[in-house]
């Protein structure tokens, strides 16, 4: 454990000795021993940094096709002079403004089941 | 052609350093050295890369976990000595340098964190072996030891107690902390090429270094008559 100097501290003598001498050559070892190797290591947490599996590409997610928050839904288109006509008809009947949109709406899904009722 | 390879899963304990001290020597002895640098941050190539660097030491780097085991096998083909530097951390790149060593170091200070760590270097080198079909050599060298002081702390002399009684063999010759080494990774060049360091430090450091190299030279003597 002291770090003194005790042995020689020349040139190493049996430095050249230790090379050519085939028997200690160590062929790169076949596929299956790297991988018992690594698999030993890793439970050690000696632990590959390259992925396990080449990623997949990763396929666009899908939305979920959502339930609608509002079935009952209008697409109104109103052309000059619609609001106007609207005013005036509550007016002439003496109805709520709520109350004639109410009747229109009835009126739009009266023809809608028609229509589809013609359709099929 | 043996490969001494040097490994902790602990950074920070020496094992770069007892690379290069290993290298100069066996250079010195006129030994032709490769020095494979598996530390991502290559310390050993930068000390390559500054004047002064014996002819007979090449520096590769290489941090590929699976490449690792090529450049090794090429190493081994081309120099009388492979020393392998690994980086401080657990990885597979440890265990296929592992495949092809003849000799593992693991440097170890005398804290209990660096015994930790450097059990479980000593479990991979086991599995390693058992993995390769064949036994591979190692031994524990303690450190960054105090180089004015020969007295141990407590808890060092416990752990080197710890380490004996497991049945490892650590080297008689530890690795002092000196301001020398650090002057040759910051100088680059060997011990007679490093300026402004007082000439009896370089010759304390020298004859540390070499006691080092010698031990590691009888380790793996005694590893070859054993296999």
């Amino acid at each position: 454990m002291s770090d003194k100097a005790t042995k020689p501290g020349g040139r190493l003598a049996g430095v050249t000795s230790f090379g050519g001498n085939d028997g200690d050559y160590i062929a790169p070892p076949p596929r299956e021993v790297r991988d018992k190797a690594k698999q030993d290591g890793a439970q050690l947490g000696f632990i590959s940094d390259k992925p396990a599996v080449p990623e997949a590409p990763v396929a666009p997610k899908k939305r979920a096709r959502q339930p609608s928050q509002y079935p009952d839904h209008y697409n109104l288109r109103l052309r000059e002079g619609d609001r106007e006509r609207l005013d005036d008809y509550a007016y002439r009947h003496r109805m709520a403004k709520g109350e004639v949109f109410g009747l229109m709406l009835d009126l739009l899904e009266t023809e809608e089941r028609r229509k589809a009722s013609a359709n099929e | 052609m043996p490969v001494i390879t040097l490994l902790s899963p602990k950074g920070g304990v020496g094992k770069t350093t007892a690379a290069l001290l290993l290298a100069l020597e066996l250079a010195d002895g006129g030994a032709s050295v490769v020095v494979v640098d598996a530390d991502p941050n290559f310390p050993l190539v930068k000390w390559a890369g500054l004047p002064g660097r014996p002819e007979n030491i090449e520096v590769v780097q290489e941090v590929d976990e699976d490449a690792i085991i090529d450049t090794i096998d090429a190493a081994q083909k081309r120099a009388r000595f492979v020393i392998v530097d690994l980086e401080g951390r657990a990885s597979a790149r440890v265990t296929n340098a592992l495949l092809m060593t003849h000799l593992a170091i693991v440097p170890m200070q005398g804290s209990v964190l660096d015994s930790d760590q450097a059990a479980r270097a000593f479990q991979s080198i086991r599995r390693a072996s058992t993995a390769a079909r064949r036994e591979i050599a190692f031994a524990g060298v303690f450190t960054r030891t105090p180089a004015s002081s020969r007295i141990r702390s407590r808890v060092s002399q416990q752990i080197a107690e710890g380490v004996e009684g497991a049945g490892i063999t650590t080297l008689p010759t530890s690795i002092a902390e000196r301001t020398v080494y650090r002057s040759l990774f910051a100088q680059g060049g060997t011990f007679a090429t490093l300026e402004g360091t007082p000439a009896a430090s370089i010759e304390s450091a020298r004859a540390n270094a070499a006691s080092f190299a010698h031990d590691v030279l009888e380790t793996l003597s005694a590893a070859r008559a054993g296999a």
